[in-house]
């Protein structure tokens, strides 16, 4: 399989996922006003992958911004990667936000505890 | 400046400093340029504040921009009603407002949607985004009304023609989270 590259763009992030380590980056804004253009592709090739690792996996959401459109397909996308950790315990995710952005971290805060799925938070500086 | 003024004058337009106006067709394509320019509008003017000011603003800014467009998109198609869109940062507030024309089968829903968001606790806005991240009903709103230190008001309108106009107000206060 290979891996999944996108640049990032003016209102969309940077998506480097590497299926022979199970590192997958998600990095930077994120406000299309397509949300599900540019993150049914990601989802889908999440999807293929996860039939197929046995590595551990670690999504890494590194989010600078986030509309609600892509929230929600955050959560998809999340989601798409779940069935790792319910088999296996082999998924986790790391949350970075922005320094003093508590509106970022609390979006992760509530899909951790939708999704019943563990979450490491990080403070970062963009 | 001065030649700015001047000219405004000479062709009766209004001038208003530190303010972002804008009243014609909202597109997706047209919010994604729209979107931009307020980007590096409010970076100018920001620059100094603590982050949660500045990601607030314009969070809220992206979302009423966007729901205008993704509402115009849906029920007007290739007709994209005229809309209004203003962004003014005050002494003590940011002021986003905006005013777009509804069709008459969605007043009744969206009275009822906002009339409930708007007697919603805390703990109940929370639950209620919460929910939204699964079904994405109503998020951008959920998320406008969760900001801190800020007012948010809205109306309908029906103006002598018989079309619905939605205004949308909010007011960010510098509060707590200045620098």
């Amino acid at each position: 399989m290979e891996a999944l590259k996108i640049e990032p763009y003016l209102q969309t992030p940077e998506i480097d996922f590497d299926p022979s380590t199970g590192k997958m980056l998600l990095s930077g804004k994120s406000y299309p006003a397509d949300a599900i253009e540019f993150y049914q592709p990601i989802i889908e090739w999440s999807k293929k992958y996860v039939k197929k690792a046995t590595i551990e996996t670690v999504l890494t959401c590194e989010i600078e911004y986030l509309n609600s459109a892509s929230q929600k397909q955050l959560v998809e996308l999340i989601m798409a990667f779940k069935p790792l950790y319910d088999k296996a315990k082999k998924f986790r995710v790391v949350w970075k936000f922005e320094e003093g952005d508590d509106d970022i971290l609390s979006v992760g805060e509530l899909v951790e505890h939708e999704l019943q799925i563990p979450f490491s938070y990080e403070e970062v500086t963009f | 400046m001065q030649l700015i003024e001047k000219r405004k004058q000479l062709l009766n337009l209004p001038f208003n400093k530190d303010q972002i106006e804008y009243w014609g067709p909202i597109s997706n394509e047209f919010s994604d340029a729209f979107l931009g320019m307020g980007r590096l509008f409010l970076q100018q003017f920001l620059e100094k504040a603590h982050v949660r000011l500045v990601k607030g603003v314009f969070s809220s800014f992206v979302e009423m921009v966007q729901n205008i467009a993704e509402y115009n998109q849906k029920e007007f198609e290739d007709n994209i009603p005229q809309s209004f869109v203003h962004l003014m940062l005050g002494d003590n507030a940011i002021i986003i407002t905006t005013i777009n024309k509804i069709k008459e089968k969605d007043v009744p829903h969206l009275t009822q949607l906002l009339t409930n968001l708007f007697a919603m606790s805390k703990e109940e806005l929370k639950k209620a985004h919460r929910e939204a991240l699964l079904d994405g009903k109503s998020l951008g709103l959920i998320m406008i009304k969760k900001l801190i230190d800020s007012e948010l008001d809205w109306e309908i309108n029906k103006d002598e023609k018989g079309n619905n106009w939605f205004s949308l107000e909010l007011k960010i206060n510098y509060g707590s989270t200045k620098n």
